[in-house]
């Protein structure tokens, strides 16, 4: 096991959220509790990349730590909002079942680009309120995102893990 | 309820709210839903980004100052 477990960091977002004796919990702790929902997926899929690439036993290397940092949230953001489109990128087509992708892999893409948004707006937007359903619903995104990808078929698992570290050319 | 809005890269996007009733949604529910809205918008040509936030009835009757 990792010194860094991704569900760790959804169970720190349950604990944020819940209420204290009086009042709904202050929005500072919904906004930390969304961030940790979007960094348990990130963390997740930054270790799925590594474990394929370097090995899971190998965690402690050097070279598992380069890998495990390599991904950035613009490439992931970039190939989940690929792979959910109806028709994918051309560039894409060549790496695509032509029965196009089942639907735990575009789970996971539609569920982490959702994420990655509401985690922007909860660190960085001070505007809105957030209210503790909408932190109670990106806790279950944040689940079902690891969920729909261990959900998956092996094939598609390594497939998505291959592009987003390489991603294919224009 | 739906408005327009801007994601994180200042693109125009959809704030979409989504106003649950009593009974918890699980995130397998919450996810289809999700895929199914992004997908819905690409295949008409939308490109805008639903970003979804979610609320109860409770949470609307009670809105108050937040929490500093």
């Amino acid at each position: 096991m990792s010194s860094l477990n991704p569900e760790h960091l959804i169970e720190q977002a349950e604990r944020l959220i819940v209420a204290p004796p009086h009042g709904p919990p202050r929005q500072v702790d919904l906004r930390r509790a969304i961030s940790s929902a979007y960094y348990g997926v990130f963390h997740f899929i930054n270790a799925a990349v590594a474990n394929e690439l370097v090995g899971a036993i190998h965690q402690q290397s050097g070279r598992y730590q380069l890998v495990y940092r390599s991904v950035d949230h613009s490439a992931l953001a970039l190939v989940c909002g690929d792979l959910i489109k109806p028709s994918p990128p051309q560039r894409y087509l060549d790496c695509l079942p032509t029965s196009g992708l089942g639907a735990d892999i575009r789970t996971f893409s539609a569920t982490t680009r959702e994420l990655q948004q509401k985690r922007h707006q909860a660190d960085y937007d001070p505007k809105p309120r957030i209210r503790t359903a909408d932190a109670r619903g990106a806790i279950e995104l944040g689940y079902e995102a690891m969920t729909s990808f261990q959900r998956a078929s092996e094939a598609e698992r390594k497939l998505f893990l291959t592009l987003l570290v390489c991603p294919p050319r224009a | 309820m739906v408005e327009p809005g801007f994601d994180s890269e200042g693109d125009d996007a959809f704030d979409v709210t989504i106003v649950l009733d009593d009974a918890r949604l699980g995130g397998a529910e919450l996810g289809r839903i999700l895929l199914a809205v992004q997908t819905a918008l690409l295949r008409e040509g939308d490109k805008r980004f639903p970003i979804v936030t979610f609320t109860t009835e409770d949470e609307l009757a009670l809105d108050v100052e937040p929490e500093p």
